[in-house]
């Protein structure tokens, strides 16, 4: 209950907070469309730097909350404001920060559509910038993710102007001719206009008789939309074509509808362009000299300008590939180390387990010993000191003669002897069943007939040793109990095999015993319990012994 | 009556020997000598044939206790197959509390032992025999390992055995017997061999006629 009022408190706070971030939200949106216009389409000569400004700051917020693609955007729009604007350098700048973004963003649509653009805008950029090699490489790459055909034929149309300001017409020429080609279904477009005004521009530079239709019909295009920079476009490229072929009277007179344009929609650049036009068709050779001399200087410039920001942008992908590659070596190192701390908690706690168990079972065979050696113990004291005792007695009280003394010191003797057969090693030798008939052989006599089933059918080099051995020790003890016990005149031990499982039944048709006394057999079934197999015995007085053994 | 002249008896108990050697003096042997190690058995017998005088008979016991003295021959078995590889015609006697028939034969069959005695209650009585036997040149077993070269006293039984068996116990004739396995291919279905299994059986089984043997192996869960 304590902690009620906190999180009652937090619960508010977090309410608060997400209408504040819905309000900014919305005003945000509101002027985004102003601001989006102001650099698009600017009506102002202020109109452009209040826009980069807007984006500007609103690039610090987005790039604050994380929101990449907004980020990418604002750059976008700041990078088209200053390019509008004449700063390439820091038009250049907006570009490289935007596309190194979305090299960090996941690959999706988006993401190719947005660096499409900004190859585009860098296209532009190095055009402006006159360097047309890397201009020309940067629209290839816009080109390469192209996937719309409006977008491809805008970034043809680019590479064409940089062949045309390389004064490389051919080579203009087929690149217009191939947006020619696939846009040839939309034939009312700007697009269409625009590709057509340049290719006129071009066939005219080369000579070709279709320059002056498809100028003409370029302008046709525009003026049908009303399209006003287009319009003067293809005044301008008109006005070069008449100028071309000396032709100054119609030639000025498309120079002055390019400049009625140019004024129309107060472009200091259009205006610009538009009078270096009249500057190069006057026929004073001083105005023409300036012209020239203004051209090679703002060229000049231009060029000491080229701070190149994409080798910056270069210069900042090696950076950040070096800090990859520190991160993944420090990440191999945490793995490394991983690796190094389970291998040793492995080998330690391994190291931990051979020990105990090796102590365990230690302890097993050292109990194991002890159990043994009480047994035998216990068999030496019941079986021979007793009888020892018991002779000791009869010669004390003087009332047998030697060969009484003899039989008796003989069952003593042979007492012992099965005592230390029975406890003796055994060699397995190579033809088991040989070697357990020899045991059923020491136990026939005349007065008994040990007779065996199947006894070579089974396949005994498939049987593990210690069963083998657990098997003669077991025989030797049923018949040694048989012989001891049963007074049987037959005994059959009936061998069978189950793949790797031996049953042995054996039978008798001695005396049989009570069951509740099987202290002969206790080690037996040790024997057995010992090595997994199972052993039951079935008997009553008068009915013979039977015993099912399965290991 | 003649015997073997010299005799060399090795046993690590002396008291063993003792009795060894007034049996053999009750045998009119003369010249008998004692050793405790089988190398010292090994060393008398070269000795003796280096001397032009050599050994007509080893009694060896099997197992000596190991003690101070490094051994080449630790065990009366490795020296009687040294010696017998070395001088065939010389005769040994194992006399041993072994009676592991597998040692037995291996002993008899892979290095020609002449006897094997078990010492017992009756051992000395035994070796006496075995002395006689084995001057004449036979070999010679106590009874208790008596079926180690005798392998047929085993006895399997066989599923020919459990057929005659069963059809013995269905209360056919041993002619009809005799018939069926013929007409089941069993073999071999003479009369005779089915007179002379049906007889090993009995004995086998201790019974005194067909009958009887029915009821025994019946009661044994053999059919």
């Amino acid at each position: 209950m304590k902690n009620l009022p906190l999180s009652f408190l937090l619960f508010w706070g977090l309410c608060l907070w997400g209408s504040t971030s819905a309000l900014f939200a919305q005003i945000s949106h509101d002027s985004l469309h102003k601001y989006y216009n102001s650099i698009v389409k600017p009506n102002g000569s202020t109109d452009i730097s209040k826009g980069i400004r807007f984006y500007s700051q609103k690039k610090e917020i987005d790039l604050k909350r994380k929101d990449t693609l907004s980020t990418i955007q604002d750059l976008r729009l700041i990078a088209m404001g200053q390019f509008k604007i004449g700063n390439l350098y820091d038009s250049e700048n907006a570009v490289v920060e935007a596309i190194t973004l979305l090299d960090s963003y996941p690959k999706n649509d988006t993401v190719i559509e947005g660096r499409k653009g900004l190859y585009n805008q860098l296209g532009n950029i190095y055009r402006e910038a006159k360097n047309y090699d890397k201009a020309i490489e940067t629209y290839n790459l816009s080109l390469h993710l192209s996937k719309k055909q409006s977008d491809s034929i805008t970034i043809i149309n680019n590479k064409a102007n940089i062949y045309k300001d390389l004064g490389q017409y051919q080579k203009a020429a087929q690149q217009l001719q191939l947006a020619y080609g696939k846009i040839a279904n939309d034939t009312n477009s700007l697009q269409f206009a625009m590709i057509l005004d340049n290719l006129g521009y071009v066939q005219s530079k080369l000579g070709d008789p279709h320059a002056l239709p498809n100028l003409r019909k370029a302008l046709q295009i525009r003026e049908t939309q009303d399209y006003l920079p287009g319009i003067y476009s293809s005044n301008k490229s008109l006005a070069v074509y008449y100028f071309d072929r000396n032709d100054k009277k119609q030639a000025l007179d498309f120079a002055n509808k390019a400049y009625e344009a140019a004024n129309s929609f107060n472009s200091i650049t259009y205006l610009h362009d538009v009078l270096s036009l009249f500057a190069t068709m006057d026929e004073d050779p001083k105005i023409i000299q300036f012209k020239q001399i203004t051209d090679s200087i703002a060229k000049e410039k231009q060029l000491a300008e080229n701070k190149n920001a994409f080798i910056k942008y270069n210069v900042a992908n090696e950076k950040k590939k070096t800090a990859n590659a520190l991160l993944d070596n420090e990440k191999e190192k945490n793995q490394k180390l991983i690796f190094l701390v389970l291998g040793i908690i492995i080998f330690l706690t391994s190291i931990y387990l051979y020990f105990t168990l090796r102590i365990r079972h230690n302890r097993e065979k050292i109990l194991q010993i002890h159990h043994t050696e009480s047994r035998i113990s216990k068999k030496v004291h019941d079986e021979v000191a007793n009888d020892v005792y018991h002779l000791m007695a009869k010669i004390q009280g003087n009332t047998t003669d030697s060969e009484e003394l003899l039989d008796d010191l003989e069952k003593i003797y042979n007492k012992t002897r099965d005592i230390s057969k029975e406890n003796s090693a055994i060699e397995i030798q190579e033809h088991f069943s040989e070697q357990l008939n020899d045991l059923l052989l020491s136990y026939q006599s005349e007065k008994v007939t040990i007779a065996t089933r199947n006894i070579s059918k089974i396949e005994w080099k498939d049987i593990s040793e210690i069963k083998k051995t657990t098997i003669y020790r077991i025989l030797q003890e049923l018949m040694t109990n048989m012989k001891k016990h049963s007074e049987a005149s037959v005994a059959v031990l009936a061998f069978q095999q189950n793949n790797k499982k031996i049953n042995i039944e054996y039978t008798d048709n001695g005396k049989g015993c009570c069951l509740k006394n099987k202290n002969g057999l206790q080690n037996v079934e040790n024997r057995i319990q010992a090595i997994n197999g199972t052993i039951t015995f079935d008997s009553e007085p008068g009915k013979g012994f039977r015993s099912k053994i399965i290991l | 009556m003649s015997m073997f002249k010299k005799v060399l008896v090795s046993d690590d108990l002396d008291c063993i020997n003792q009795g060894v050697v007034s049996l053999l003096q009750s045998l009119d042997i003369d010249n008998i000598s004692q050793v405790s190690y089988c190398d010292d058995a090994f060393l008398q017998i070269e000795k003796g044939i280096l001397d032009h005088t050599p050994f007509d008979l080893l009694i060896t016991d099997l197992s000596f206790k190991a003690d101070h003295r490094k051994q080449k021959y630790p065990s009366g078995g490795i020296l009687i197959s040294a010696l017998k590889e070395k001088h065939p015609q010389l005769k040994i006697i194992a006399y041993s509390v072994e009676d592991k028939l597998q040692k037995v034969r291996r002993l008899m069959l892979d290095h020609n032992l002449n006897a094997y005695v078990c010492k017992g209650r009756h051992g000395l009585n035994q070796l006496g025999e075995a002395v006689q036997e084995v001057y004449k040149g036979n070999n010679y077993l106590s009874p208790q390992v008596q079926n180690a070269l005798n392998k047929k006293l085993s006895v399997e039984i066989s599923d020919y055995d459990i057929e005659v068996l069963h059809l013995l116990a269905t209360g056919r004739s041993q002619k009809e017997i005799s018939d069926h396995l013929l007409n089941n291919n069993f073999a071999p279905s003479s009369l005779s061999s089915i007179e002379k299994k049906i007889s090993k059986l009995c004995d086998h089984f201790k019974a005194t006629n067909s009958i009887h043997l029915v009821a025994i192996v019946k009661d044994l869960g053999l059919i």
